[in-house]
């Protein structure tokens, strides 16, 4: 059952074209992969999807809605939620403070005291409990992008999308954070994460989709896609393949 | 109701009739009128620029509209009574009501800009001031430059005489605002606001309407400036533009709550009192013409010295404040250096705010030199462990 | 007829001097990403200095220009420099300056006081003479300004598209840190270009006091002129700003012809309505410098 129906989506800027027609689904309940070499397209992709972005052409439906021209705070109200690739808190406001705003302005309303009260339940998920009441610059680049996770998942979406996660993280954090992924999957939230680290992308997608040059090349299975000649080629030039 | 919020309506409430009852207070104790006339004075900067944070300290959208929206409450009331005859209660809500409209209509077109919106938002509250100030001069509805008389206006018996009735309408006024600014801080709306605030784009993806409260906080900024403007009239006397349209409005509530601290209710109403006193003194002393390049420096010297106001950082040392600025008043009086009480209070609050403006860093050196004392040390102490614990 | 043709007239020398004192904000913040209030102040304390000089020296208001825009130019690169050393954002910037600008505007009426003043006419022959073709009047003076706008509108825009400097400024426009690595120093462009642009500044100054009777207030009244040509030019956009200049200036001036001088600021402000609802990136913005 396909959660999420890309068709045809494009975006130019100025004489730059970033994505050129790229047609993809996500389907409910799955961790989908998005992979591709530098400047293929993966962020803006996610900015269109989130609406921070307005494609030029194309169109975007979620469970059903049509979501192609909605700005972002629509789209977070029909239950996507994404992070940002270089973390982007609330900085005068304190972790806690920054997931109960989230929290109170999601899908459903809630109240300050409600908030700050719930607020706990995603610190402790994510781990961010003893880091709870501090100010933003105390925080390592890790907890910086848990606390972007927990604001995100506050939100209660059905949907997230996931903008390179673990860029900048070290290897016991990269798989503190593989595992934190699979732990929000098993809530039962469908996800779509952008990466660069491939052992982690093989290790926790059910599918991939390859973008290149702004088009969608392949897609399918981990292993299948990553064996794919075309798949590559993309990354490693023509070369790559006498390797 | 949680106890806190409780707490500090008690606190507004006690501090409501301490200054209710004042002007009897001043009579029964035989002190200067004068005492009266500085107070209400007071009251209306701490509602100015309590109003002005409202929009730039919560919502981060900076604005030099304020004298805007408090000469459209001047003029509104000025014409409704001075040129219509109308009584001086009943034009007072008109003020706040034009005020307010004239604000929500700047939003409209500027909020729903995507880019630059904030410094745009800037520069076009300069210019609205101005034009506004041109279409007053040369309306004769208006100003037609020939301004509007508002001495002599009859007040209502039940408010008193001239300055009692300023001091209550004041009184009353600034009330209302702080309390508004008190009840959006701590609110969805406030929060909403600083998360606008802190990154705009960030708010509208998680959902916080941001159109609709930078609305709200506007549209509040500007009708209790243009409410208090009303009020201002009366007090004004002789209305006439240059008087009203200059740039001593949107310049003093900038320094106040620059001074104060811009992301607290409470940092205008410090910085209104502590910068009418000492323009007060300034005046008294003759140095009113320095004076504005005295405001001008300091704002300088602010905006690059103080992060985030001396509010914060009474609140957090509130012993060396108590003690500072009691230690000096009691100095001074004792002493008897001052002919004013004014003064008296001028100097303790001197000397506190230069203190609380010196760096932290500077603060930690001392404390570490007398041992520590506790007060302000826990939360860096705590800070110390957990980046032990991250490395 | 010859009324509205006047108007018309005087109004696209005006918008010269429109142009020539929004280059400077324009620049500042298209390129510096500084909105830099002071300018207003530096056009008029330049203004004053003029008049100043031509009193006491008994000299041709023009022959002042090689004082003044030298003095002006160290002005701002200094004033870039200060801004450099206690690196500001741009809401900082915007106090800082404003409070620059009331030091300076304050500082005018302490030494000038508030008395308007004005260059009598045996030292400025400029203000009263005029040449005439058929029935409209071309003031000398709003001639020269307007001349010298669309030198330096043009003479910036070619030097923003074809020197080093120039490309050297449009690259730290866009990206402070990738011009570095192109062996660009950011400083040194910034502090150059915001000598530059307070010359602009300066050159206003200098034309408003050959034109017309200064007075410490009138720096206020330029808030929302400059607003309009700014933000209808498009930030950084030297052509742009002089176009926008002459539209404001015909606008306004029409204006005030037809129904009265109520309207002139009105329309001004209309203009900047309309130009951040319809078009906020300016009018000819493709050729802008970031």
């Amino acid at each position: 059952m396909s959660l999420l129906e890309v068709t045809d989506v494009a975006k130019r800027f100025g004489g730059v074209v970033a994505l050129d027609g790229v047609t993809m689904r996500v389907d409910e309940g799955e961790i989908l992969g998005l992979v591709g070499p530098n400047g293929s397209g993966k962020s803006t992709l996610i900015n269109v999807l989130s609406g921070f972005y307005a494609g030029d052409r194309g169109r975007v439906e979620f469970a059903g809605t049509d979501a192609t021209s909605l700005r972002a705070n629509r789209v977070a109200a029909l239950g996507i939620a994404r992070t940002f690739q270089i973390p982007r808190p609330f900085d005068t406001m304190t972790p806690r403070e920054n997931i109960a705003t989230s929290y109170m302005f999601g899908q459903h309303r809630h109240s300050l005291p409600e908030a700050r009260e719930a607020a706990g339940e995603w610190l402790e998920f994510t781990g961010l409990g003893d880091v709870a009441d501090l100010a933003i610059t105390e925080l390592t680049l890790h907890q910086l992008k848990f606390l972007e996770l927990a604001r995100a998942l506050a939100t209660q979406p059905s949907l997230l999308l996931l903008d390179e996660v673990l860029a900048g993280l070290n290897p016991s954090e990269i798989n503190q954070s593989v595992e934190m992924i699979q732990r929000v999957h098993a809530r039962g939230i469908t996800l779509l994460i952008v990466e660069h680290v491939m052992r982690a992308v093989m290790a926790l997608s059910h599918r991939i989709v390859v973008l290149d040059q702004g088009k969608v090349i392949v897609e399918g299975v981990p292993e299948q896609v990553m064996a794919d000649p075309a798949v590559v080629r993309a990354y490693l030039g023509d070369r790559g393949l006498d390797a | 109701m949680t106890g806190s919020r409780l707490r500090t309506l008690i606190g507004f409430g006690a501090v409501a009739l301490t200054l209710g009852f004042f002007p009897a207070l001043q009579e029964a104790l035989d002190l200067p009128r004068f005492l009266v006339i500085f107070l209400f004075t007071t009251m209306f900067w701490v509602s100015q620029a309590s109003s002005w944070n409202i929009l730039t300290g919560f919502a981060g959208y900076f604005s030099f509209g304020q004298g805007a929206w408090y000469g459209i409450g001047v003029y509104t009331v000025s014409v409704l009574v001075g040129k219509h005859g109308w009584p001086f209660v009943a034009a007072l809500p008109f003020a706040g009501l034009a005020a307010g409209a004239a604000g929500l209509l700047l939003g409209v077109v500027v909020f729903r800009l995507r880019r630059l919106s904030g410094e745009i938002f800037a520069l076009t509250t300069l210019a609205v001031a101005f034009v506004l100030a041109a279409v007053a001069r040369l309306s004769p509805a208006i100003d037609g430059g020939t301004g509007i008389f508002m001495t002599g206006t009859p007040i209502p018996e039940f408010l008193g005489d001239f300055s009692t009735a300023m001091y209550r309408l004041t009184l009353v006024f600034a009330l209302l605002t702080v309390l508004a600014a008190y009840l959006i801080h701590d609110s969805r709306l406030g929060w909403g606001l600083f998360a606008i605030r802190d990154d705009e784009q960030v708010a509208d993806g998680l959902g916080v309407p941001v159109f609709r409260y930078k609305m709200a906080a506007l549209g509040a900024n500007a009708f209790f400036a243009g409410l208090m403007g009303g009020v201002w009239s009366l007090q004004l006397g002789f209305v006439t533009v240059d008087d009203v349209f200059n740039i001593r409005v949107p310049l003093f509530v900038i320094l106040m709550s620059v001074l104060g601290g811009m992301s607290h209710w409470m940092g205008p109403v410090l910085g209104a009192v502590i910068i009418t006193t000492l323009s007060d003194r300034l005046n008294s002393a003759g140095l009113a013409d320095v004076s504005q390049i005295i405001i001008g420096a300091l704002l300088v010297v602010l905006a690059l010295a103080v992060r985030e106001g001396v509010y914060l950082r009474m609140r957090d040392r509130w012993v060396t404040t108590a003690a500072i600025f009691f230690g000096v008043l009691a100095l001074v009086t004792v002493l008897d250096i001052n002919s004013s009480l004014i003064s008296d209070f001028a100097y303790a609050i001197v000397a506190t705010t230069v203190a609380m403006l010196v760096p932290s860093g500077v603060w930690e050196r001392v404390r570490a030199a007398r041992g520590g004392n506790g007060r302000g040390g826990p939360p860096d102490i705590l800070a110390e462990d957990l980046t032990e614990a991250n490395t | 007829m010859d009324l509205i043709s006047q108007g018309v007239v005087s109004g696209v020398l005006v918008g010269g001097l429109y142009a020539l004192m929004s280059l400077g904000l324009s620049l500042s913040w298209g390129a510096l990403k500084i909105i830099n209030l002071a300018h207003f102040s530096f056009i008029l304390l330049s203004a004053y200095f003029v008049y100043q000089l031509t009193l006491s020296y008994q000299i041709d208001p023009l022959v002042t220009m090689v004082l003044v825009v030298p003095l002006f130019f160290g002005i701002g690169a200094l004033m870039q420099v200060f801004f450099h050393m206690v690196k500001v954002d741009e809401f900082k910037s915007l106090i800082i300056t404003f409070g620059i600008f009331i030091i300076l505007q304050s500082l005018i009426r302490t030494i000038w006081s508030a008395d308007f003043r004005r260059i009598g006419s045996e030292l400025n022959p400029y203000a009263t003479e005029s040449i005439h073709i058929g029935a409209v009047a071309f003031p000398v003076s709003q001639l020269v300004a307007f001349a010298a706008a669309v030198l330096i509108a043009v003479g910036m825009s070619l030097l923003l598209s074809r020197t080093y400097f120039g490309k050297a400024v449009r690259a730290v426009a866009q990206d402070r840190e990738m011009a570095r690595a192109f062996g660009v120093d950011p400083r040194r462009v910034a502090v150059i270009l915001s000598g530059l642009t307070t010359c602009f500044s300066a050159l206003a100054g200098l034309f408003v006091a050959v034109g017309q009777t200064i007075f410490p207030g009138l720096a206020v009244s330029w808030f929302g002129i400059v607003f309009s040509v700014v933000i209808l030019g498009g930030l950084g956009n030297t052509v742009g700003t002089l176009t926008a200049g002459v539209i404001v200036g015909v606008a306004s001036n029409t204006a005030a012809v037809t129904w009265g001088p109520l309207s002139a600021p009105l329309v001004t402000f209309l203009i900047l309505i309309a130009a951040l609802l319809f078009r906020p990136e300016g009018l000819l913005t493709r050729r802008s410098v970031a």
